[in-house]
């Protein structure tokens, strides 16, 4: 007994010797990072480089994600957020999301027809069909006036989109989102509005006759259809006179009376409506041709609220995952789009822990699909719309908590600001986490990491704004090598339609 | 943070040295009976008094408020699971800023459902004492009061609704005294619950995609995005 007790003490003295070290080394960052090291690392990343063969063959199936505002600093600090996270990590910032693994990158200029920064709406346009539009127009020509009511002047200036040219190919096709369905994202891949907000009938104006987001989604009739749509935005399809199945003390939004899940079933063999995981789980992709899933309201929980919904809701990663198991089922190939669309309203709201934990959620989802898919016939692809006003800044030493108050290397104390207060690295440019006019709050003592802890802004606003800076491509597969230097947003497409033998445009 | 707390200045009272006497005690919040009211805020300073007509509307699961100054209003629904979702509401303009759970934990703002359903959080009531006992619109009322001399507080508490008849307190020059002038039975208030399906409903997570929609830029100063921390 003696002999076993001193057993378990030598034991848990080795380990927590152990842990010692690997705290000790973490914190210092760096003890392997030896000129050896760099020397042998740069090696390693020239052979793989050398290795790299340009695939020149069509692809079968795209698949192409969107982080949603998710520009270069966002993912510079999700990659560091995700790193310091991991055990025996050398501070953090040596670890790589699974996207930045890709072989391809290029850079992406967001701009829009008539804005500098544009919003969700124009960008993801340029993106499906290869055209820049205006601000809040979704897979239109820029010579759509916005909010136009005319069917027919909308319908005159349609730009197709690559989910469009798919579905007359024969592929499979689906849409997968953390935010609503008929959001600006999703929503350019089905729809031609101009008007992003007109997400169901109840926003359209009483004299338009052109169909709301939702209703275009379900009527969708090119090609059998959408096989899959999966995200939020229940209450787009809903009438008003119908309880919500989760939220039960509430209703439907539309006004028309029109049950569009009701629809989709009614419209499709072998087709399926969930709105909650209980249901998401039970779906047999095998079985299941048409899947429509509406997981809240309006948007989905952001990841780190998601396991606390009474209802429940899949992952982005678990959505990925059922939509490639069912829409792979066509031997002609698919087309997928998937956003991460809650890393913009993180942003939006001036939380960066919410942004960072949505865009290492995305990196989990782009992991599951290159697992699921092979490079030979799957052109992968993983950009953002656009950026927004996110900064690292400060000269934190190597493993500072990228969430935490900015501490030089050497030094025992936070640096300072003119006004003897400490900062943190993050920071917005613009949005709600102002703190002024007065002098700025000492976070000393502030759980700057805490999840719902709003990072400081410069300029009050409700709202934290996009940023106008280019955005990254990464890619890999089928001529994801076309993917290179500084590329207008609208030159996706032109890569995805090259990779499915598509006609531009047609 | 959020608005209603214009009403109920509570969050910045720290709490008050003990005195001998009955302190203030709120029954379950399940319990709290369901009413309507109406009360009158006068806020005195140097700069002269402004006045505030404003009404109250309390359910177990859902609490909304209207000042009837700028139209505009406040509703807090409690869900089953507890959590507790929020809407400002622009009566003039037809339109709802809907806050979910989600958002409200992702601005840091943390929703104290006692103080939404009573006007008083705990910190406040910690500090009170009962001094007398009084008639309210002919219904029976404690008076209680602090002696925190930095910020001193003194309420009139209805027993059996639940809710203050008045908060007197003096803050950083200036004097705040909300008074009940009202109090119907929830079928009986004088005014109509707000809600309206012609209301336009807008999800806070959406505002940052609307720079260019005239109301979300004529509100934007109105509806509070920020955070709540102690920093």
């Amino acid at each position: 007994m003696r002999y076993k007790e001193f057993r378990v003490t030598s034991w848990v003295v080795l380990l927590a010797g152990f842990l010692l070290v690997a705290t000790d080394e973490s914190k210092a960052g760096n003890t392997l990072e030896t000129a050896d090291f760099w020397m042998e690392s740069g090696k390693n990343s020239i052979k793989a480089a050398e290795q790299l063969k340009p695939n020149n063959t069509y692809a079968k199936n795209v698949i192409l994600f969107i982080g949603d505002g998710m520009g270069i600093s966002t993912i510079t600090a999700a990659r560091i957020f995700e790193g310091q996270s991991k055990p025996n990590n050398r501070g953090g910032e040596e670890n790589s999301l699974s996207f930045e693994q890709l072989p391809y990158l290029a850079l992406s200029k967001t701009y829009s027809a008539n804005q500098q920064t544009p919003d969700s709406a124009p960008t993801m346009s340029a993106i499906i069909t290869g055209v820049k539009t205006n601000d809040g127009e979704l897979s239109v020509s820029a010579k759509l006036p916005r909010e136009e009511k005319n069917a027919d002047v909308v319908n005159a200036n349609k730009v197709k989109t690559l989910l469009e040219q798919a579905e007359e190919k024969g592929l499979s096709t689906g849409v997968v989102s953390t935010a609503r369905v008929t959001h600006a994202t999703p929503g350019a891949c089905y729809a031609h509005t101009s008007e992003r907000d007109w997400e169901s009938d109840a926003q359209l104006p009483a004299d338009a006759n052109v169909k709301d987001i939702a209703r275009q989604l379900v009527d969708f009739n090119i090609g059998n259809g959408l096989e899959v749509a999966l995200g939020g935005g229940r209450s787009m399809f809903l009438p008003s006179t119908l309880a919500d199945p989760e939220d039960t003390d509430k209703t439907g939004g539309r006004k028309d009376g029109l049950d569009l899940t009701k629809q989709w079933l009614s419209k499709y063999p072998k087709s399926a409506y969930v709105y909650d995981k209980a249901g998401f789980d039970a779906i047999d992709p095998k079985k299941t041709e048409h899947l429509l899933g509406l997981f809240e309201r309006s948007h989905m929980e952001y990841e780190h609220d998601r396991l606390s919904d009474a209802g429940g809701e899949p992952s982005l990663t678990e959505m990925t995952t059922k939509a490639i198991d069912i829409l792979s089922k066509n031997k002609k190939g698919y087309f997928l789009m998937v956003e991460a669309g809650r890393i913009d309203h993180a942003h939006h709201a001036g939380n960066a822990y919410r942004a960072l934990s949505e865009a290492v959620e995305l990196s989990n989802a782009v992991r599951k699909a290159l697992e699921k898919t092979n490079a030979k016939d799957t052109l992968i692809i993983v950009t953002a719309d656009h950026s927004h006003t996110f900064t690292i800044a400060g000269y934190p030493q190597r493993g500072n908590p990228i969430l935490g108050l900015v501490k030089q290397p050497g030094e025992a104390n936070f640096a300072k600001d003119k006004n003897g207060l400490p900062y943190t690295t993050l920071g917005y440019a613009n949005g709600p986490g102002y703190r002024g006019p007065n002098v700025r709050p000492d976070l000393s003592s502030t759980d700057t990491a805490h999840p719902d802890f709003l990072q400081e802004a410069g300029i009050p606003l409700g709202s934290e704004t996009h940023g106008a800076e280019d955005v990254a491509i990464f890619a890999s597969g089928p001529q994801a090598h076309l993917f290179h230097g500084v590329q207008e947003e609208s030159y996706i497409y032109q890569v995805m339609a090259k990779a499915l033998k598509l006609k531009p445009g047609q | 943070m959020l608005k209603i707390m214009l009403w109920v200045p509570v969050l910045l009272l720290s709490a008050c040295a003990q005195q001998p006497g009955k302190p203030l005690q709120i029954q379950r919040l399940e319990q709290l009976p369901a009413l309507a009211a109406e009360f009158e805020t006068i806020v005195d300073s140097d700069d002269g008094q402004q006045r505030y007509h404003w009404r109250f509307w309390r359910t177990s699961k859902r609490v909304e408020t209207h000042n009837l100054q700028d139209n505009t209003g406040e509703i807090w629904t409690k869900s089953t699971d507890g959590k507790i979702a929020y809407e400002r509401v622009f009566h003039d303009q037809k339109q709802v800023i809907e806050y979910t759970p989600g958002d409200l934990n992702a601005i840091g703002a943390v929703p104290d459902w006692s103080a939404i359903a009573t006007l008083l959080n705990q910190s406040m009531i910690a500090g009170l004492v009962e001094d007398g006992r009084e008639q309210v619109l002919g219904r029976p009322a404690s008076h209680y009061q602090s002696n925190n001399a930095d910020a001193p507080i003194e309420i009139t508490w209805l027993d059996r609704e639940q809710l203050p008849a008045l908060i007197k307190r003096n803050d950083k020059g200036h004097t705040i005294s909300t008074r009940i002038i009202g109090i119907y039975p929830l079928a009986e208030s004088p005014g109509p619950y707000q809600r309206s399906t012609n209301y336009r409903y807008t999800d806070f997570a959406d505002i940052g995609d609307k720079e260019s929609d005239p109301f979300i830029q004529s509100i934007q100063h109105k509806i509070k995005g920020g955070h709540n921390h102690s920093d």
